[in-house]
């Protein structure tokens, strides 16, 4: 075969090869990202169990919108707020600890998921909303009951909740992983950003989490005063409810008595569960978001008894 | 020459209807390369405008380049408006620039053919 008929048949198969290689690397790129789980650590016992929060009560009494017991009181009022639904949950515990986190599956990992309510369950959680998502994301530091997770630094201020209950945002350029784990924060969420901060409002009416720029269903978890908390989740992305922006959010936390507060993952992943029983309505359910469908996420923040692992 | 033209115009149209149907169902979230995705294959269009001699190595090799970047451009776009990342979306710049300055470097060898 004469040397340029060679040639040119070779350049000919270089178009398919590339696009054929190119589809895998695009076909891989997007499984790794959304589909394949990569199980990376199982959840051990807590390092941050306290006494007094290994005791469960037995005089408790609930509703559909409370809990009630020697330790934990939750009350959940519904408000609404610009043509949304919003739920505000009023929490007070005897000891902070009954503050806890849990992973989906008891594991640490990317694409491992649980709707809140099933992992909710998994735990016995009283009271449960969805966390930041972590698993969705390379960066941004994990710590969960003591344990640190990822220690690579994300973009947005992470919420650090210290071993006393008291929560407080922290620049990841200015604080390793290691060194809050040093300063006994035993839970740090990365998403943001933070809503208050002294009672006052700290996003404007532009702040928005990425490139959003338009109201949503939220989750937000802030701090009225020692062991006194407050979680709000609101609806969105409904005829019903139009959904909240991050200052609006902002201004619900401060309304209702917060001091500090600070932005989890929201849209399809916000859930709230009281009793076992989901509050608000998620749309979480993929094609058409369909409203009441929860969205199988990473992590919870919850309030119990029974700690992940133990 | 002028095929070349009318299909990446078309390639362009393509991209441009593939981010308007994303982001509408976005919920307003964007992404600068969502909505830039149409860039690559626009500048195939002036490419094959300007230089109208182009050997079948060059041609491919700005083909590939385009095809990377824009799809590299995308799925960028995607994982930004879903809040996620992953490191193996940096091996379509790497790949597209690489096709890209080879397609360039072989232009003015098909002029002096």
């Amino acid at each position: 075969m004469p040397k340029s008929k060679h040639r040119l048949k070779k350049i000919l198969k270089f178009g398919p090869i590339y696009a054929l290689t190119l589809l895998s690397l695009t076909g891989y790129t997007a499984a790794d990202t959304f589909l394949v789980s990569h199980s990376i650590a199982t959840v051990k016992a807590s390092k941050t169990t306290s006494s007094t929060a290994a005791t469960v009560a037995t005089n408790a009494t609930s509703t559909s919108t409370s809990y009630k017991d020697d330790n934990i009181s939750i009350t959940i009022k519904t408000e609404t707020v610009n043509n949304t639904k919003v739920y505000v949950a009023d929490i007070v515990v005897s000891d902070s600890s009954y503050l806890k986190s849990a992973l989906a599956q008891s594991t640490y990992g990317t694409n491992i998921t649980e709707t809140t309510s099933d992992q909710a369950e998994d735990v016995d959680a009283i009271f449960a909303i969805n966390g930041d998502y972590y698993g969705y994301r390379n960066d941004g530091y994990v710590i969960r009951n003591g344990t640190l997770y990822r220690s690579t630094a994300g973009d947005e201020d992470v919420l650090g909740i210290d071993s006393n209950g008291n929560m407080a945002s922290y620049d990841p350029s200015e604080y390793t992983a290691q060194e809050l784990i040093d300063k006994g924060i035993v839970q740090a969420y990365s998403f943001g950003p933070t809503l208050v901060e002294n009672g006052k409002v700290v996003v404007s009416d532009s702040d928005e989490v990425g490139q959003s720029m338009s109201s949503n269903p939220r989750t937000a978890i802030g701090q009225v005063g020692e062991n006194h908390y407050i979680a709000v989740v609101s609806d969105g992305r409904t005829s019903e409810s139009e959904g909240l922006s991050l200052s609006e959010l902002a201004q619900v936390m401060v309304d209702n008595g917060a001091t500090y507060a600070y932005n989890l993952d929201g849209g399809g992943s916000s859930t709230m569960v009281l009793n076992g029983k989901v509050i608000n309505n998620p749309v979480g359910g993929g094609a058409g978001n369909s409203t009441g469908s929860e969205r199988a996420v990473s992590d919870i923040l919850y309030i119990g008894y029974k700690e992940q692992g133990s | 020459m002028k095929s070349s033209v009318i299909k990446w115009s078309i390639i362009t149209v393509f991209w441009i209807v593939a981010l308007n149907i994303y982001n509408h169902f976005g919920h307003g979230v964007y992404s600068n390369f969502m909505n830039f995705v149409w860039i690559p294959s626009a500048i195939m269009i002036i490419v094959r405008l300007l230089f109208t001699k182009m050997d079948r190595i060059a041609s491919q090799l700005l083909v590939a380049s385009a095809w990377t970047l824009s799809i590299g451009m995308f799925l960028k776009g995607v994982f930004d408006i879903a809040n996620t990342s992953n490191n193996l979306i940096y091996l379509y710049p790497f790949l597209g620039i690489i096709l890209l300055a080879g397609g360039i470097i072989r232009i003015p060898y098909a002029q002096h053919q």
